[in-house]
């Protein structure tokens, strides 16, 4: 049965009709893993026994003519910085290599009540700090359109996993465009909702004002079907909220799109803008609006995310210091006093690229250059925000490239930590603006995929979703 | 332009031991970014306000009450110290270890 073609619901139908059992289902996609993953390197670990063991309790209920929920037996993939009880968390990072998560994260939670079938735990750039996947510990992760090329990150293997096949669905988190932009460069859809309203409990923190959870899939509807499970307010993350939904559209010609000119200029390839123009087109023989807008500050985002994101990194990461959990020197014969333990152990086990993190986070939060980075930083953050509120009272939606360039081969950005963080320049102003969007396909240059983002206002995410949805039957 | 004594400052704050080879490498690399990212000091913002945070909520409080847990959670956790005794985590110490 060639499964790449179905949807979530699709496969729920044939569950429930017996035209397949859940065990025959995960058995084939069980195959897909076990043939890509080698090349691919998206998974880290699969839990096949257990996910057997699941697959015949959910058979069980077909059987007896139970009720299924619509994710029942649908495997899933879990990026590892997300936690699932008992089993290891590395969040890409040596220092966490034998660390047993101690409980489910509330996205997990939620999914294992439905029924999912957690299926493994992905590759991602080390503590989702990278724009390739090529920071993991574990190796890394290759675009499975082109095993020459990166995957984007940090979300790598989550993405590679879906567009391979090796799962319908995938979840990953989103500091600065960790799902959206592997999304575009695996030619499948991620989105990262809006800050506050999927709950980050059991999420190794990163930056603690960006991060946020979302899924990644093949089409819309299964975007919003693991959304809506695991959204929601949750005790455990004090910053998730309750809210109602803006209404969804029906029509495009109801719908005015803004296309913000700071986002098509000298730094994005010619032939990324070209696709993305030619999709701008599509919305407008389909009836939408189009209109331009402008963004100001856009030119300040990537600076401006770069001084807070490693700021936050910088503090968050202060955990792993060889006390609490995680690897330690501290019973090596080196070390002889506690702040050695810290250290000898941060030196040993974290990597090249979180170190130069923390380095630039610590020094934009020090004496002297607070005032003149971190706060002025934060400024800038506000006049982002204000800049898209602005926007958005004058258009519904804001359609943008996800990433300036089509996917990059391996290796090629590992010299300069500019070029690689350039990959991000599109996506950071969202989380910013704690905003959501989303990355759809929207062609391909060379055979490799290019994304398309669709940013809506705060809490808009039933609407975004349903533009998304009208967006991709055009074009089906 | 950083200079390698700046490196060494930031290293230290930062609780990381640099090897030789690293510290020129980070001395490079967080020059170029730093020239990267100054960019942002050029707006003039006396009368902006910072944005730590995108949601509009202030702090959250609940009832100061003692949740249950059972004792095997809390040993779960100590379980994953790399050094601990009698269900504490233990340190070494903080001046010259005996």
């Amino acid at each position: 049965m060639d499964l790449s073609s179905l949807s979530v619901g699709e496969i729920h139908k044939l569950l429930i009709q017996k035209e397949i059992s859940a065990q025959e289902l995960l058995g084939e996609y069980l195959e897909i893993i076990k043939k890509e993953n080698p090349k691919i390197n998206a998974f880290l670990e699969i839990f096949e026994e257990e996910g057997i063991k699941q697959a015949q309790e959910v058979d069980k209920k077909i059987e007896k003519g139970d009720k299924i929920s619509i994710l029942e037996g649908i495997p899933v993939a879990i990026k590892d910085n997300i936690l699932l009880a008992n089993k290891r968390c590395t969040a890409g990072s040596k220092i966490l290599e034998n660390y047993i998560a101690p409980y489910d994260a509330t996205v997990v939670k939620k999914l294992k009540e439905k029924g999912a079938i957690i299926i493994g735990k992905t590759n991602l750039d080390e503590f989702a700090i990278g724009s390739s996947g090529e920071f993991s510990a574990y190796g890394v992760t290759r675009n499975p359109k082109n095993l020459e090329y990166v995957p984007g990150g940090s979300s790598s293997g989550s993405a590679a996993a879906v567009a391979a096949d090796m799962v319908p669905i995938a979840l990953g988190s989103d500091t600065g465009g960790s799902i959206r932009q592997p999304a575009s460069f695996c030619g499948i859809i991620g989105f990262k909702p809006t800050y506050g309203s999927v709950s980050r409990f059991g999420l190794v923190a990163m930056s603690s004002s960006l991060d946020q959870i979302g899924p990644l899939g093949k089409n819309v509807e299964d975007i919003k079907i693991v959304y809506e499970v695991i959204r929601g307010k949750d005790e455990m993350d004090s910053t998730t909220v309750s809210f109602s939904q803006k209404p969804v559209k029906e029509r495009l010609e109801e719908i005015k799109i803004g296309i913000p000119k700071e986002y098509f200029t000298k730094g994005i390839d010619q032939r990324v803008k070209e696709i993305i123009k030619d999709r701008i087109k599509d919305f407008e023989l389909s009836g939408a609006s189009i209109e331009e807008v402008s963004l100001p500050h856009t030119d300040y985002a990537l600076a401006t995310y770069y001084i807070i994101m490693t700021a936050e990194v910088s503090s968050n990461l202060a955990r792993y210091d060889g006390i609490k959990y995680g690897k330690s020197l501290a019973e090596s014969d080196k070390i002889t006093n506690l702040l050695d333990v810290y250290f000898e152990t941060r030196k040993e086990f974290l990597g090249e690229e979180v170190k130069r993190r923390i380095m630039l986070g610590t020094y934009c939060l020090s004496v002297g250059y607070y005032e003149a980075y971190y706060l002025q930083a934060q400024k800038v953050r506000t006049l982002i925000k204000k800049d898209f509120e602005k926007a958005f009272k004058k258009v519904d939606i804001l359609l943008t490239p996800t990433s300036p360039t089509p996917p990059f081969k391996l290796g090629e950005r590992l010299e300069n930590p500019l070029t690689m963080y350039m990959a991000d320049v599109l996506t950071v102003s969202a989380n910013l603006a704690g905003l959501p969007a989303i990355s759809l396909p929207a062609g391909e240059i060379d055979k490799l995929p290019v994304g398309l983002q669709l940013i809506g206002p705060a809490f808009s995410e039933n609407f975004l979703l349903s533009v998304a949805q009208l967006a991709q039957k055009i074009w089906t | 332009m950083l200079s390698e004594k700046d490196v060494l400052n930031v290293a230290k704050l930062a609780r990381i031991n640099l090897s030789e080879e690293e510290k020129e490498k980070m001395r490079k690399d967080l020059t170029l970014i730093l020239d990267y990212i100054a960019k942002i000091r050029e707006l003039d913002l006396k009368n902006v306000e910072p944005t730590f945070h995108t949601l509009e909520i202030k702090n959250k409080t609940r009832e100061d009450r003692a949740r249950e847990q059972n004792t095997s959670f809390s040993k779960k956790l100590i379980s994953l110290a790399p050094q601990k005794e009698n269900g504490y985590i233990k340190i070494r110490s903080v001046f010259k270890d005996r």
